[in-house]
């Protein structure tokens, strides 16, 4: 049985600490208290200075972490998490000169500054991720907004410039910013030492990082990484997937306002170099060093390269640069993915994946069940007919699709076949909505879905595989077809559920835990099958499922198609007449854009005409 | 409020043809490599820095400055050839880490030079002097620059169309498997592309040595606006560098001059960012050209 | 016309297919210098595949593959194309965005011919609806008109073998026979050896081929395809629904 604390054993995720192995059940988030415990407490050892350079290098770190929440688990490459770290640091400037004489603490000026950047990154958010900005330039556009704060905050240089007490300063910065205070009104200021400064920077740290560990245990955390890993299928699953990145960005954008609070707060001073190209590349390299969607990599990366600047720093800072340069290279070249997950899989050599995959000499999966497949509804509640009026798709002077009117009744598997050109694909991708069609009507459960989005269709129950599998295959077979299913019940515990039971008619059971990824094709396409039965479709169309499947397991994936049919809605595009023979269901011929002919298989076989247009015998392919 | 006059009018035309002509000159290489390669090469204005320094060492040596610029594009060209062929080649299709890497590059580049050189400004005398008309006084260089800003851009042109290096390329960009079929050597293609890319960052930065001061950190100061004009410029190699630094550069010469240069930097930066989000695939990407 | 003589193309044994599966299960083929072949069968069969393995867009999982008595496995396409291995895949794939003179230049280019004008001025007398759009970009032709350029294009390389991968496919039929006549013209003219893998039988015939019928990644029939005309029982076996 499979229960909540399953949930957690992700193979090859990078949220494991490098520990895992040696104790009992080291989770993200106990490994995170008990090092900053540690650290706490060792640092009392540390010289004045050490303290202070471990907090700038925590406080650098929570803005690797940001961008590692955005990039590495998100897939949002942003490379402006300067301008909200620099924003958070103004904010917290402006905040803490003009309050802290009246509430005798500062603390108001970090949660003011961590608000102050998760809007600056809701507004930015929203300009991006609600246009059609495409990923590239995600990154273009972030690095545009951080260099344009740059060059504002540069030029606020005269005494006219000022909010309240505090002078912007333009490209000298703003000076006199209060340290970390606690106090409260009418009290007396308290400044922290040396000491407690770290102590509460790694508290603070630990808090975020839990927090986000939290976050990324819930569905929330694994629909994010669902979008990093396919977010083409998580749309097409029926996710609102522009919120959940805006939620993601502004997350992001408060680590590192916060941050940024926090750095002005322990220098006392914030200047626009924090909005500047070479901020922005850092935190990328630190990132990159570190390994792109580790966050405790984000520290070791902030460690590792402010460190080694650092350390060859002092010798007249001579070589510096061109050492980094070295190192990066060589990260990049030899430690691609960065060098936490590296020394991850160093130590915890190759864990298998639980079974080697299955070879197909053996029957695969064994025989089907005949149980109804899970997902669907028996009976007439889901409505699942499908009707085609008068069909037509033009492209420039080509008819793809010529006048096709044509019903699919309620319930059983119906096979589209046609020669090269026929327009059976184009007529397929008119129904999954890929294309608009020129004119004519597709009306779905009475509905009418002639040019509704390819989600939309998702949401109104019509399941559809394209030919090629788009599954996720950085995520365990468990976990894509858990995805689907929560996609559509909206409960943990219930998608739970119905992901085993679909797993366990698919067959797949023992890769269960497998990452999609490594399963072979066909076991690809059944699991993309089993992701559709899962959003309780009406109706299930499939194109050339059985595209490189092997002899047995063309077989099989007749015996799943059938079994389908019985219960749901089924049409097939398909070129293997083996399987077609296999299904034994009305076949329906096209050519040239029409319906040619219906029927049963062994009649069309005999049939001339048929085999004419296939073989483009006797002029068969003449229009 | 100054009159206007044909010399006013001049003074503005020549300012804002001699900023759209150094957006152009500096993004031109830039735009080959993402072009053609799909590579972002954070190390490109360190490129434009050596151009610069190769042309000042020439002169230091006597070598007139009209064949020293030439030559100095030419030696970043060979440079930028060991560059593909040692690092770059690994890289394709990795766009962050092209980024990482080239990253490392770039300090490397510049710490070098300051090793080399000192990190002062130098100057090389910007030769030609001005003429005056109408009360305003122009710098003869800056019409050299802006001829010489056309005169790249067709070379782009004439090198894609005219020569065999050219056609392969534009085939293997539209469709490599194809270009194979047809014998085309991939490889051999990408090094020539980046040289091509880096020979181009090199004029820039020796036709701009005698106007600006030589110094290891120029390249910083251009990378950031060359890459926002490629992207807004988008696929088309010369026309999208073409519209777009006329776009940007025009804005940002009309701001400047109505404000500060910051604000005009500010300025390109924030039309870079809506023109972005109206035009995702860039101002030629409807066109449609590779070129 | 079986394989005798000196052969240009020869497979044995191969297999091949797409990471671990395997779409070709040991095919055994022979193609004579100046031969006409046609590959023939479903789709899925892997004829697709086979000629993807001729030209090295994928290595060989088994077997060995010859050219003019070469062995082709190590080499990349590229290499292929300069010994002369001319290939138009499906769909013809021509530079959409060259014009039709740089279409021919590239592949002039590629394969290292220097004096490409000469090849480039007889080419357009040969084929004058090219002389005619040479400047026009490659995208506007028609589907019939990119097929004569496709073929163009692989005969500037000076070809020993020309493979061509449903070229009837997406052409108006008024000018099916037309193509055939033009292959059948280059074969016999230039002594060039034909692969063609078509579905549409007409074709096949009036391009007066050797037939050669793959099933299930095998080769399993061969005959004239005059003869294949007349084999009802064969046709329905191998290539109908």
């Amino acid at each position: 049985m499979h229960t909540h604390a399953s949930f957690f054993r992700r193979p090859y995720s990078s949220m494991t600490p490098m520990l895992s192995h040696v104790t009992l059940r080291l989770t993200p988030i106990r490994a995170t208290l008990v090092l900053a415990i540690l650290l706490i407490v060792g640092s009392l050892w540390m010289s004045d200075f050490l303290q202070s350079q471990a907090s700038n290098w925590i406080i650098f770190g929570l803005l690797g972490v940001s961008l590692v929440f955005v990039w590495g688990k998100a897939g949002i490459f942003s490379f402006g998490q300067g301008a909200f770290f620099g924003i958070g640091g103004y904010v917290y400037g402006i905040a803490s000169i003009n309050l802290v004489a009246v509430t005798n603490e500062t603390v108001s000026a970090v949660v003011l500054a961590t608000l102050g950047a998760a809007v600056a990154a809701g507004l930015l958010g929203y300009f991006i991720f609600y246009g059609k900005v495409g990923d590239v330039y995600v990154g273009v556009v972030t690095l545009a907004s951080t260099l344009v704060l740059f060059t504002f905050m540069s030029s606020t240089a005269s005494p006219v410039y000022h909010v309240g007490d505090a002078l912007l300063g333009g490209y000298n910065g703003m000076a006199g910013i209060p340290p970390l205070t606690v106090g409260w009104p009418g009290g007396s200021p308290v400044a922290l030492t040396i000491w407690q400064t770290l102590a509460i920077l790694v508290a603070l740290a630990a808090l975020v990082l839990c927090v986000l560990y939290a976050l990324l245990a819930r569905p929330f955390g694994y629909i994010v990484s669902a979008i990093r890993d396919n977010e083409q299928r998580t749309q097409l699953l029926g996710y609102d997937i522009r919120l959940r990145k805006l939620v993601v960005f502004m997350i992001g954008g408060a680590i590192a306002g916060l941050a940024g609070a926090l750095y002005a707060a322990w220098s006392m001073f914030i200047s626009p170099t924090v909005f500047g190209l070479q901020q922005a590349a850092l935190v990328v390299i630190w990132v990159l060093v570190g390994g792109r969607a580790s966050i405790a990599g984000a520290f070791f990366g902030v460690v590792f390269v402010e460190g080694l600047s650092t350390l060859l720093g002092s010798g007249g800072g001579n070589a510096t640069p061109i050492v980094l340069g070295v190192v990066l290279i060589l990260v990049v070249l030899l430690l691609p993915q960065g060098t936490v997950p590296a020394l991850q899989s160093w130590l915890r050599p190759r864990t298998a994946s639980s079974t080697p995959v299955e070879a197909p000499a053996a029957e695969p999966g064994g025989a089907v069940d005949p149980r109804m497949p899970p997902g669907l509804s028996a009976g007439s509640s889901a409505n699942g007919s499908l009707r085609v009026d008068g069909l037509l798709k033009r492209f420039g002077g080509l008819t793809a699709v010529h006048d096709v009117s044509i019903s699919f009744a309620e319930r059983g598997v119906h096979c589209l076949i046609g020669p090269n050109g026929a327009g059976k694909s184009t007529f397929f991708n008119l129904l999954a909505g890929r294309f608009s069609p020129t004119s004519g009507q597709i009306l779905f459960a009475g509905r009418d879905m002639t040019r509704a989005e390819p989600h939309t269709r998702a949401r109104a129950g019509m399941g559809i595989k394209l030919q090629i599998a788009s599954i996720f295959p950085g995520h365990s077979v468990h976990e894509n077809v858990w995805l689907s299913a929560y996609a559509k019940l909206h409960s943990r515990a219930a998608a739970e559920a119905r992901a085993t039971e679909i797993i366990d008619w698919l067959g797949l059971g023992p890769q269960r835990h497998v990452l999609a990824g490594e399963l072979s094709h066909g076991q690809k396409q059944w699991l993309e099958i089993g992701m559709v039965c899962a959003t309780e479709p009406g109706i299930v169309l499939l194109d050339e499922p059985t595209a490189g499947m092997t002899r047995t397991e063309t077989a099989r994936t007749a015996a799943l198609i059938s079994s389908l049919g019985r219960y749901a809605n089924v049409i097939v595009v398909e070129h293997d007449m083996a399987f077609v023979r296999q299904l034994n269901v009305p076949v329906t011929v096209f050519h040239q854009g029409s319906v040619f002919a219906s029927g049963r298989l062994e009649e069309l076989q005999q049939d001339e005409r048929v085999l004419n247009i296939y073989l483009g015998r006797h002029g068969g392919q003449r229009a | 409020m100054e009159h206007v006059s044909v010399g006013w009018l001049l003074n503005i035309g020549v300012s804002m043809a001699l900023s759209i002509a150094i957006l152009a000159l500096v993004s031109l290489g830039l735009a080959v490599m993402f072009g053609m390669m799909g590579i972002i090469n954070l190390a490109h204005g360190e490129f434009l820095m050596c151009g610069a320094y190769v042309t000042l060492s020439l002169t230091r040596i006597d070598v007139p400055l009209w064949l020293a610029i030439p030559l100095a594009g030419l030696a970043v060209g060979v440079l930028g050839y060991g560059v593909e062929r040692l690092l770059i080649r690994f890289l394709y299709g990795r766009l962050a880490d092209s980024m990482l890497a080239t990253w490392g590059l770039s300090l490397i580049m510049a710490q070098l030079t300051v090793l080399a050189f000192g990190p002062s400004t130098q100057g090389i005398p910007t030769p030609l002097g001005s003429l005056s008309i109408d009360g305003y006084s122009f710098s003869r260089y800056a019409f050299v620059i802006i001829v010489c800003a056309m005169l790249l851009m067709a070379l782009v042109y004439l090198m894609f169309t005219r020569t065999s290096y050219g056609v392969m390329a534009r085939a293997a960009v539209q469709n490599p498997a194809m270009a194979a079929a047809v014998g085309i050597n991939p490889r051999k293609l990408n090094a020539l592309n980046f040289a091509f890319g880096a020979a181009l960052a090199g004029w820039a930065g020796a036709l701009l040595a005698p106007m600006v001061g030589v110094m290891p950190s120029m390249g910083e100061a251009y990378i950031a606006r060359a890459f926002m004009t490629v992207v807004v410029g988008g696929p088309g190699i010369i026309t999208g560098t073409a519209s777009a630094s006329l776009l940007l550069g025009g804005i940002e010469n009309v701001v400047s001059y109505l404000s500060t240069p910051f604000f005009g930097q500010g300025a390109l930066l924030i039309v870079a960012i809506i023109a972005v989000r109206l035009l995702p695939t860039g101002i030629s990407g409807r066109w449609q050209r590779q070129l | 016309m079986a394989g005798t003589g000196v052969s240009v193309l020869e497979l044995r044994d191969v297999h091949a297919g797409y990471g671990l599966s395997t779409v070709l299960r040991g095919v055994d083929l022979r193609v004579g210098a100046g031969e006409r072949v046609a590959i023939l069968g479903r789709n899925g069969v892997g004829k697709t595949t086979l000629l993807r393995a001729i030209v090295g867009a994928i290595r060989l999982q088994q077997g060995e593959l010859q050219f003019a008595g070469q062995t082709l496995d190590a080499l990349p396409t590229h290499e292929r194309a300069r010994l002369g291995i001319a290939y138009v895949p499906q769909g013809r794939d021509i530079f959409a965005s060259l014009s039709v003179l740089d279409n021919l230049k590239a592949a002039a280019f590629g394969t290292g011919q220097r004096d490409w004008k000469a090849s480039v001025d007889e080419l357009f007398a040969e084929f004058p609806v090219l002389a005619d759009k040479q400047k026009a970009r490659g995208g506007s032709l028609s589907g019939g008109q990119q097929q004569i350029l496709a073929l163009a294009r692989a005969l500037i390389t000076q070809p020993r073998l020309l493979i061509l991968d449903e070229p009837t496919e997406g052409i108006q039929p008024s000018i099916v026979d037309q193509i055939a006549d033009t292959i059948r013209a280059i074969n016999e003219q230039r002594g060039i050896a034909v692969i063609v893998v078509e579905q549409n039988l007409d074709f096949v015939v009036r391009l007066g081929t050797h037939a050669y019928i793959v099933e299930k990644g095998a080769i399993v029939a061969d005959m004239p395809a005059a003869d294949l005309l007349r084999e009802e029982a064969v046709q329905r076996k191998y290539l109908g629904i």
